[in-house]
Parts: C-alpha cells; sequence; structure tokens
C-alpha cells in the first residue's frame, strides 16, 4: 500500500508526477538514514504532495474530478435515500432484498471494474463511496421494514463497521470522511443507552466524553502521520479531532454552563458503566497512539512529538476538569474554559508556525472569530441598544473579519517564503 | 490496487451483504415464530428525515405503577401480560424475567416513569400518517419471542389492518 491516497492530486504520469513519486521514495531513504527529520519528511512531502498554488495544473484538475465526482455520488446516495423513505411501501419485498443483496455489491464492482480495470480512479472511488452511502441506506431500509427506529443505537455502528476497512483499502480521503463522520454519529447513537433520555438534564455530564474522542482522533492522526502508508489520511483525523475538541471546548465557554454546571454529582450514577468503559479505552487507545507516534520519533533531532503529546494530554486534562467541575461545582471553571479555549487557539497558530502546518492556522482563525464573536453578543445583548450593537457587531465583523484573514494569510505567505508550505 | 487488496474489498463487501441478510433474518424469524398479542395504543405522528413518515406508538401497558416510580432509568422490566378482552394488558410488573410458560414482554425504564419496548415506530407511506393519527382506536399486533422481545407485526387501526390506500 502506498503513502498517497487514491483522490489526492498526483495519480497522473505528468513529468511533475514522476518527480514526486521518486521524491517521495528519496526523503523515505533520507528519513530512514537520518538524514532528515521526521518532520522535515513530512513537511517536504507536504510541499510537493499538497494542493497549495504550487501544484501543477493536472494536478489541481484531478482534484477537482475528484470532488466532482464524489459530490455526484453523495447526491445519488441521498437520492436513494429520500426513495426508499418516501417509496417504501411501493417497492415490493424481492425488489428490496434485491437491492440489497445484489444492488450494493454490484454498485461496488462497478467502481471497482472503473476505478482499477478501466483506470478511472477517481470515478472509480466516487462510485465506491456510493456503494458504502447505498450499505447504509440498506441498513435503514431493513430496519424500516421491521420498524425499527432510525435512532436505534445500533443501526450507524454497523453502518460505521462496513465502511472503515474500505477507506484502508481503497486509500480514499473521502471515505475515511465518511467513515469519520459515521464513527461520531455511532459515538452519538449509542450515547442513548448510557443516558436513557437525552433530553435530561444529566445529558451534560456526556459532552467532555467528546473531547476524550477528539483526542482519540487526533493521536490516531499523529500515529497515522509516522507511517508511510497511512500518512495520507493523517490530517483528516488532526482535524477531525481538533474540531470535536474545539467544539466540545467552546460548549463549556457559554456564560449559561454557569448554571448547567451547578452540581450535576448526584446524576453522575445515570451514566452506565459502558459509558466509563468507553470514555476510559478511548483515552488509553489515544495514549498509546500518541505514545507509539513518539517511540517512532526516538533518535531524532527534534520533532513535534512533544506537541503532539501535550495535545493530547490537555484534552483529557480538560475533560476532568469538565467532570470535577459537573461533580462538585465550580462557576469559576467557565472562565477557564474561556481561557482554555484562547490558549488552543493560540496553541494551534503557533504549532501550525513551528511546524509548517497552514491547515492548523486555516482552522484556529475561524475557531477564534466564532469564540469572540459569541462572548461578544452574550455580554453585549444587556449592555446596548440593540441598533448601536448590530452597527457595532457589523463595524467589529468586518473589521475582524479583514484583520483574521490578513493575519492568516501572512502567517501562510510567511511560512512559503521559508520554503516549506503545505 | 494489489490482488490481495481487491480480495480484501470483496470481503468486506460480502461482510456488509451478510450482516444485513443476519439482521433482516434475525427480525424475520422473531416475527414469524413468536406468540402473537394485541396491544393498545396511544400515537402520535411526527415525521423521520432519514425513514419517511412513521407514527409513534405509545403503550397502554407502558406506564409503570408507582411502586416501580424508583427504579432507575435504562433497568430493564418485564411485564407479564394476561387477555383482556380483545387484548392483552398488564398482569404484573417484575424485574426479574417471569416462568417461560407466561406471556411477557421485556422493557427498559425511561425517565418519564415509562417502559420502551422497542415497537415505539410504526413506519407507514409518505403521507398516510394522518390516518393513524386520527384513528379513534388503534392497536398493535406483537410477535414476542421466548425472551419477551417484541416486533410489530401489523396495526389495527378502528379494529382493521391499517391500509395506506384507504388515505
Amino acid at each position: 500500500m502506498r503513502s498517497q491516497s487514491v483522490d489526492s492530486p498526483d495519480n497522473s504520469h505528468a513529468p511533475r508526477d514522476v518527480f514526486v513519486r521518486r521524491l517521495r521514495a528519496e526523503v523515505q531513504q533520507w528519513e530512514a538514514d537520518g538524514i532528515i527529520t521526521a518532520e522535515q519528511a513530512e513537511a517536504i512531502r507536504d510541499r510537493y504532495e499538497s494542493d497549495a498554488p504550487a501544484a501543477s495544473g493536472s494536478a489541481i484538475g484531478n482534484r477537482v474530478v475528484s470532488v466532482i465526482a464524489i459530490m455526484g455520488a453523495v447526491l445519488i446516495g441521498l437520492g436513494i435515500i429520500a426513495f426508499i423513505a418516501a417509496n417504501w411501501s411501493e417497492i415490493p419485498k424481492l425488489a428490496k432484498l434485491a437491492m440489497m443483496v445484489v444492488g450494493s455489491p454490484a454498485i461496488y464492482v462497478i467502481g471497482w471494474f472503473l476505478g482499477y480495470r478501466f483506470d478511472y480512479p477517481r470515478i472509480g472511488i466516487a462510485i465506491i463511496l456510493l456503494g458504502a452511502i447505498t450499505f447504509g441506506a440498506s441498513i435503514h431500509l431493513v430496519a424500516q421494514t421491521y420498524h425499527v427506529p432510525v435512532n436505534h443505537p445500533n443501526l450507524v455502528p454497523l453502518w460505521f463497521l462496513g465502511v472503515i476497512p474500505l477507506a484502508y483499502i481503497t486509500r480514499s480521503r473521502a471515505m475515511l470522511g465518511l467513515s469519520i463522520i459515521l464513527f461520531l454519529a455511532a459515538a452519538g447513537f449509542r450515547a442513548q443507552e448510557w443516558v436513557p433520555d437525552l433530553g435530561d438534564e444529566a445529558t451534560i455530564l456526556l459532552i467532555p466524553g467528546a473531547l476524550v474522542l477528539g483526542a482519540f482522533l487526533f493521536a490516531a492522526g499523529r500515529l497515522h502521520a509516522r507511517f508511510p502508508d497511512t500518512r495520507a489520511f493523517a490530517r483528516m483525523y488532526d482535524l477531525a479531532g481538533l474540531l470535536v475538541a474545539s467544539a466540545t471546548i467552546y460548549l463549556f465557554s457559554f456564560s449559561e454552563f454557569r448554571v448547567g454546571i451547578d452540581r450535576q454529582a448526584s446524576n453522575f450514577s445515570s451514566l452506565g458503566v459502558e459509558f466509563w468503559l468507553v470514555v476510559g479505552i478511548a483515552g488509553l487507545a489515544a495514549a498509546v497512539m500518541v505514545g507509539v507516534a513518539a517511540w517512532r520519533d526516538l533518535g531524532r533531532r527534534s520533532g513535534p512529538i512533544w506537541w503532539e503529546v501535550g495535545a493530547v494530554g490537555a484534552m483529557a486534562l480538560i475533560a476532568a476538569a469538565m467532570w470535577l467541575g459537573l461533580a462538585f461545582g465550580g462557576e469559576w471553571l467557565w472562565w477557564v474554559f474561556n481561557l482554555v479555549m484562547l490558549g488552543g487557539v493560540l496553541g494551534m497558530i503557533a504549532a501550525g508556525y513551528r511546524w509548517n502546518r497552514a491547515y492548523l492556522i486555516n482552522l484556529a482563525v475561524p475557531i477564534f472569530a466564532i469564540t469572540l464573536f459569541t462572548r461578544y453578543f452574550e455580554f453585549g445583548l444587556g449592555l446596548l441598544g440593540q441598533s448601536v450593537l448590530f452597527i457595532v457587531a457589523g463595524v467589529i465583523l468586518l473589521a475582524g473579519g479583514f484583520g483574521m484573514e490578513y493575519l492568516r494569510r501572512r502567517l501562510v505567505r510567511r511560512m512559503r517564503e521559508s520554503g516549506v508550505a503545505s | 490496487m494489489s490482488r490481495r487488496m481487491t480480495i480484501l474489498l470483496f470481503a468486506v463487501v460480502a461482510a456488509q451483504v451478510i450482516g444485513l441478510v443476519v439482521f433482516a433474518s434475525v427480525r424475520q424469524v422473531a416475527l414469524t415464530q413468536g406468540r402473537e398479542v394485541a396491544l393498545q395504543t396511544v400515537p402520535v405522528d411526527p415525521r423521520s428525515l432519514l425513514q419517511g413518515d412513521y407514527a409513534i406508538l405509545d403503550y397502554e401497558i407502558a406506564r409503570l405503577p408507582e411502586r416501580w416510580w424508583e427504579v432507575s432509568p435504562g433497568a430493564a422490566m418485564y411485564v407479564t401480560l394476561k387477555e383482556c378482552g380483545r387484548v392483552w394488558c398488564a398482569d404484573r410488573y417484575s424485574r426479574r424475567e417471569p416462568d417461560a410458560n407466561e406471556v411477557y414482554i421485556r422493557g427498559t425504564v425511561n425517565d418519564r416513569r415509562r417502559l420502551d419496548f422497542g415497537i415505539g415506530t410504526f413506519f407507514v407511506p409518505e403521507g398516510t400518517g394522518h390516518i393513524v393519527e386520527r384513528a379513534e382506536d388503534v392497536k398493535v399486533v406483537v410477535s414476542l419471542s421466548h425472551s419477551g422481545n417484541a416486533v410489530i407485526k401489523r396495526v389495527l387501526v378502528d379494529g382493521v389492518p391499517f391500509n395506506p390506500d384507504g388515505r
């Protein structure tokens, strides 16, 4: 299995692609020989394998084909789901069975032929993705036939288990994206088992668990980055993990949280053993993955590993602080979570700048902007008249947006000028 | 794609099909081999974005007697049933599984002091949910397995099986 994902840009036979393939092999050898560090190797690979402006016209064209084909697959998949939802009683039982047993595998076969026999890899992957969506539709079709509710906790986990191996077999980032979405959705649906009624006030106790899932995904990304065969997936795991973690901390940064946090200790018994087991396993797995990543970096001169270990450790500590706050009260923690949000954003910008990861800066800046505007509206409504508020908010939005974009562009430009872009 | 990866790809596809067939078979066996009983319901009519129209069914036997109100949400409970005219009604509630010669249904306690039997959803063709919603009397015929798990067989709307064409 090669490191390059199928739906990434350089799969053609253009001279640049030949160069990239040669460079990739050389970089792997330089890294193995200790000539360059792991992060330098990754930066070089990112420099030539990304969709940055330096990419060739053919690479950009390939990316466009991938995106359009995947969008087409997703639209067809949504259409199939809507068709099943609207017409299920008019579909004869035999047709339902045929769709399940023949239809979905037939889509995979068509995708495989197009992608790997007729050399249309992007179209083939998009059709295999359609097969994965159709698999989910089939699960819900069976559920519907037997009146199993859509929120049954086993349906989406079954879908996820059927799709995740395909991501690694096809090396498709789009398939991995679908798998990560299903993974998070599956965790949400399984949560019903841990708190029987999600309308219950104890639901807030589940939220820090999402932070542990974020740490798990981020650690998975860092582990994937250490192996040539899985490196192409690293960034998607990183982004998913950081997004989930940021969204969790964002929820706890609201002033209403001071009310919610007020002594939920009595409700901790509502969480089943299964919940704590899953959280423990996810946390342990995150620690093991980031530990293996650190072990892979042993002997290197320097590396981002301490930042990575620190990020995973910080996520675990913040989750623990959230649960402690919920158990024992502690309104002051609301301030801590706002500072943590700010620290996280600054940490992402610093790590992005230090380790030449533009995507970290591109993620951190909007998160900062959203948090800033949320706080402004949260505290501004009680202090200013509405008309003044909207005018001031508009000016702040314009100025803030300009400032953020200026900062982002400056940082990315400086990184590119320093010779490494991603 | 290497030969090994091709084999893996189609092995996963085969596993997907087997998973679907097993899922359907388990439900079909429960439907055809279980004990058939009719339960009295009170329906409402929401909409599922993913699965089309459906009716939420709430059962008379789902209401827990006061002496069981302290049972924690999420706990399993059993309702032993007895015939009350044309439907089956609750005879007694217990935390322990009743004897095999009795007719009983298994449920999970929710935080509204009611039981969830896993038969709270009945899917109907798009635009026909009002037939169930407006009915004066709705009964659900379910199939009960030996362990008390229930699967919906059919819905009786005002005494006759639900017919989406009778809109």
